[in-house]
């Protein structure tokens, strides 16, 4: 039961968080200073995520921190795809998925 | 060689990845004393690693603005999983960390995709008048 709460808590943070880094991209072509509303929407959201973060944190074992870690990418990937209409290529796909195995295997079990 | 956006942009988040690592190893060193008790709160003035490892992260949340700012998202983003390597690296200099063959191959295996990302991840450039230019962008609202 606690784990399940812990699952829906830390995929809201990263949805929330992939949004903040999107705002920071989309912030970064601007002037930064405090009219910049994008990066200010990035942080905000950024602050948001780290609260479900934490709160997820009181329930769930470690590794299911890293996975989230790990999914960050896929995220990273398919709004930038989506939202920013980057080309994404092999090299890019392959060079994410074996991150994502990376950041797994470094954590798992330890 | 012409840079691309892209180059320099991997450049500033290598960067950045660098600068934010030594913070979070300052961190570490500096949590060891930290304390939010009333009496140990004056103390925190002279916490020397926990203030520079703070400034640092502060530093490199610019240098991170600015990489976003040269390069694409699905390249400037996983290139600063980086970080796992940095970090790990330094904690088994300065924290005395052991590490295991399984966070190696972890470490190994996120090399190999940055690496990637870093080399053949970029953006298309297009020849005009012999130089190298990024191709025309719909402008975002």
């Amino acid at each position: 039961m606690n784990q399940s709460v812990a699952i829906i808590l830390i995929l809201i943070s990263s949805v929330i968080g992939a949004f903040s880094t999107l705002y920071f991209k989309i912030g970064s072509s601007r002037p930064i200073d405090l009219k910049n509303t994008k990066l200010g929407l990035a942080v905000l959201l950024g602050g948001l995520s780290f609260i479900f973060y934490v709160y997820a944190l009181k329930f769930a074992p470690l590794t299911f921190i890293y996975l989230t870690a790990s999914v960050s990418y896929i995220w990273a990937v398919v709004l930038a795809k989506f939202a920013l209409k980057e080309q994404l290529n092999k090299h890019k796909l392959l060079g994410v998925a074996l991150i994502m195995l990376g950041i797994v295997v470094m954590n798992v079990g330890n | 060689m012409v840079l691309t956006d892209n180059k320099k942009g991997i450049f500033l988040a290598l960067l950045c990845t660098a600068i934010v690592s030594v913070a979070q190893i300052l961190l570490k060193k500096g949590s060891d004393h930290f304390s939010l008790a009333p009496d140990q709160l004056f103390s925190q003035l002279t916490n020397v690693p926990l203030l520079v490892g703070g400034a640092l992260y502060v530093f490199g949340a610019v240098f991170f603005i600015y990489a976003f700012r040269l390069g694409e998202l699905s390249v400037i983003y996983p290139v600063m999983a980086s970080g796992y390597i940095v970090v790990t690296l330094l904690s088994v200099f300065f924290l005395d960390e052991i590490v295991t063959l399984q966070k190696w191959s972890g470490m190994f295996l996120i090399m190999g995709g940055v690496i990637l990302i870093g080399k053949y991840g970029h953006q298309q450039t297009v020849s005009v008048a012999g130089k190298e230019v990024l191709p025309e962008k719909e402008e975002e609202q």
